[in-house]
């Protein structure tokens, strides 16, 4: 049962890694925003990167460099 | 910038045709065929291939195209046709080694 | 950016040494070399000076003009003419002039003055003057140029001193308080303007008492040897085909040891972990992943230890101009070339080097086809293979048959990129002469400093590109083909069950017809993401599939057993076309600004690829079924 647990965590960090090394930027931010209700915001940094986010202003808030909103 | 008085009438010749290690004096600049895009040589003069200018041929690649060209203190490789927009006089015969 | 900090740029010629300046400033580490046009991009760092003040530092590409020619000048040209909306220009321009060059360089500094920013020259290259003894005084030259000048030297550590010191001392410039500059006229670029230009040149230099530089210097001897119509393109053959032997054999104890150490780190899991899931994520997804792409550090590390130390020798621009003919004769200029050999590292810096290229036709051919050079990630699929089906054996005077395959696959991906540029030539309409004017710098000793920065900096790329995409995107593979398990009953391995697997068989259709087995089928697919990926996906399949065997860092003998020659041989031709790189078509996307040259590079190179595997397969059974 653990070893299931390990092995389901890891394969779900692999998956947001590839996704956060392919996706280009902007697909990158959308999954970002889809995201961010459901995990924690030091996450949320990691996967869309720094500099996405800190377009509003140093809060962790979906990335928005494109400044839809 | 003028020529040196000092000098003997020369042929003029086109910097391909400098003899290799033969150096010249730039007399000018222009464009001998339709098929070279007209800022040619303006944009040889931003290199420093400018009238009174002193060049020198260090190298030719197999078929004699392109050609190392030593100016000032630095060098340049042109195509045939880029060479032949450069207008010299010759100023001293191949040297080998420094004068 | 603070709005209070001050932003200096550095302006300058090609090759006078403004990133050197610009790394000792900011303590950045931007790729310097012995070449025009290494720095194709605006480049932004920051400097704390020792009094405590901080300023903004802009390295900008070179230029000859403001008048620009090219993509990259024009970056140049349009930040300091103030032609970009919504950008701050400069406080302070630093003329970057090469001290042994004067003539030339202070041209440009003498078109700076005209556009009316605060200017201070810096003297780079300052030690090098001196030791020609064409060295000037800074402040004799400052006063008869009516500017400051600071000298500094690029490559010493310390060299930048003389100027952070100028501009603590100096510059007290605070943005709010800086009237915005009204940039002149652009300057009118015909040679009448750049003559009276160089005339006021002439006068500064008259003015300090210049000295004409000697006209035999050692590098002109050199190229008297290296540029020689028939010793040059000899030496030029020899040194390539010397770099490929290196990079197979003296790469190989490291690459054992390598193998070994994976092996041993598997031994130790298996006798630690009891059998099952976990256990099979880190040795067959992990270990055979991953570290079969791992093993591969050696050679890419001297690969790029030849790369680097060609580009810093001077010798880059000479090959080009060696070359040169043959690039003309398919359409391309010169100035083609060293984007192109900057592609045998990685076809993206390759793609951005080519805006040195001034015709936009000539730019597009070379984005085209720059993918076409055999990059350092198609390395380990080569070797891997090379290894696997090539003997080992001496030719004639030391040359291994190994190497020789390698420079083989290398020489065919050149070839083909110059049919391609062929070809293209038709497409892309009327042409006109293509000029060169290549500048050909001195020759100097690669510096020990800048080969080890730039070696460290390919390692860590490599171990994290390793260490995130690839470890990530094994693990994905080895969960694909791990899910659903086998019924009970099923004789089969479990992989040919699982969802991988199917996918495989299917693709297997598809590539059957060049000798492809659905292992290989599988291994294409994650290898889209990088070539890299493909051999550790290879790793892992073959892993999963070989119940009972140790696969983890022996991919080779295996490979060796399951595929026949032609199979091999079939995917070796694959890969010297296949456009599996997302991050290459992401690159010609921005530089063509649209989806049409992506789209179309990686349809012709798809199909380039079937043909030449198909091709390459049949010839191949033919000829060893008739033998």
């Amino acid at each position: 049962m653990l070893q299931r647990l390990i092995v389901t965590l890891v394969v779900v960090v692999a998956l947001m890694q590839a996704l956060r090394s392919l996706l280009p930027l902007r697909a990158r931010v959308a999954v970002a925003r889809w995201l961010q209700p459901r995990l924690p915001d030091r996450v949320i940094v990691w996967f869309a990167g720094q500099s996405a986010c800190e377009a509003c202003g140093g809060r962790v808030k979906p990335p928005s460099g494109q400044r839809t909103e | 910038m003028e020529a040196p008085s000092t000098l003997r009438p020369a042929a003029r010749l086109t910097l391909t045709e400098l003899p290799l290690l033969g150096e010249g004096l730039i007399l000018g600049l222009s464009v001998q065929s339709d098929r070279v895009s007209a800022d040619l040589p303006e944009r040889l003069a931003e290199l420093g291939f400018l009238p009174g200018a002193r060049v020198r041929v260090l190298a030719r690649a197999l078929f004699g195209d392109p050609i190392a060209v030593r100016l000032g203190s630095g060098t340049f490789a042109l195509r045939r046709f880029e060479a032949d927009c450069i207008t010299v006089q010759v100023l001293a015969p191949p040297v080998c080694g420094a004068t | 950016m603070s709005p209070l900090e001050p932003c200096i740029a550095l302006v300058g010629n090609p090759n006078c040494g403004k990133t050197a300046l610009f790394n000792l400033l900011t303590g950045s580490r931007q790729k310097i070399a012995n070449y025009a046009g290494v720095t194709v991009e605006r480049k932004e760092g920051r400097l704390t000076s020792p009094a405590g003040r901080r300023m903004q530092v802009l390295d900008l590409p070179g230029a000859y003009s403001l008048h620009p020619r090219t993509p990259d000048e024009a970056v140049t040209c349009d930040y300091i003419l103030g032609r970009l909306p919504g950008e701050v220009p400069p406080d302070l321009i630093v003329a970057v002039v090469d001290a042994t060059n004067l003539s030339r360089h202070l041209r440009l500094v003498v078109a700076l003055k005209r556009v009316g920013y605060p200017l201070v020259v810096a003297l780079n290259m300052s030690d090098l003057a001196r030791r020609r003894g064409v060295a000037v005084e800074p402040a004799a030259l400052a006063e008869a140029l009516g500017v400051p000048v600071v000298s500094t030297v690029g490559v010493r550590r310390d060299g930048a001193a003389s100027l952070v010191e100028w501009l603590d001392a100096h510059f007290s410039i605070v943005r709010v308080a800086v009237e915005r500059v009204e940039p002149a006229e652009p300057d009118r670029g015909d040679v009448a303007a750049t003559a009276n230009d160089q005339r006021e040149v002439e006068r500064v230099l008259a003015a300090v008492g210049r000295l004409d530089p000697p006209i035999d210097t050692p590098s002109d001897r050199i190229d008297g040897i290296v540029l020689h119509p028939v010793f040059g393109p000899l030496i030029l053959a020899v040194t390539l085909f010397l770099m490929f032997q290196a990079v197979f054999a003296g790469a190989r104890p490291f690459m054992e040891a390598l193998t070994a150490l994976v092996a041993m780190v598997a031994g130790w899991i298996n006798a630690s972990i009891a059998p099952g899931l976990l256990r099979s994520l880190f040795v067959d997804g992990i270990l055979a992943g991953a570290g079969s792409v791992v093993v591969f550090l050696p050679q890419i590390v001297l690969l790029f230890a030849f790369i680097l130390v060609l580009e810093d020798s001077g010798y880059l621009p000479r090959a080009a101009f060696l070359l040169d003919r043959l690039m003309g004769g398919v359409g391309l200029s010169g100035r083609s070339f060293i984007p192109l050999l900057s592609s045998f590292a990685c076809a993206i810096p390759g793609i951005m080097a080519t805006r040195t290229i001034p015709n936009p036709r000539d730019r597009l051919v070379t984005i085209l086809i720059a993918p076409l050079m055999t990059c350092s990630a198609r390395l380990p699929v080569y070797t891997l293979l090379i290894g696997a089906f090539i003997p080992n054996r001496t030719l004639a005077l030391g040359v291994g048959l190994q190497g020789l395959v390698l420079f083989v696959l290398y020489a065919v991906g050149l070839l083909s990129a110059f049919v391609a540029a062929f070809c293209l030539q038709f497409a892309t309409g009327k042409r006109t002469l293509q000029p060169l004017q290549m500048e050909l710098p001195s020759y100097h000793w690669p510096s020990l400093r800048n080969l080890g920065i730039g070696l460290w900096q390919r390692i860590e790329v490599f171990v994290r590109r390793v260490g995130t995409t690839i470890l990530a995107l094994m693990i994905l593979l080895w969960f694909l083909s791990s899910v659903p398990a086998p019924p009970p009953g099923f004789t089969g391995p479990a992989i040919e069950w699982s969802l991988a697997g199917r996918l495989g068989s299917f693709l297997a259709h598809v590539f059957a017809p060049i000798g492809f087995n659905w292992e290989i089928s599988i291994a294409l697919v994650p290898g889209m993401a990088a070539r890299e990926v493909a051999v550790g996906a290879l790793g892992t399949v073959y892993s999963l599939a070989a119940t009972g065997q140790d696969v983890a860092g022996a991919l080779t003998p295996i490979v060796a057993q399951a595929w026949s020659l032609p199979t091999a041989l079939s995917l070796l031709a694959w890969y010297v076309y296949a456009p599996q790189c997302l991050s290459t078509l992401a690159v010609i996307r921005r530089e063509t600004g649209g989806w049409r040259h992506p789209l179309l590079v990686a349809g012709a190179m798809f199909l380039a690829a079937y043909i030449a595997a198909g091709v390459t397969y049949h010839v191949a059974r033919w000829w060893l079924g008739a033998g």
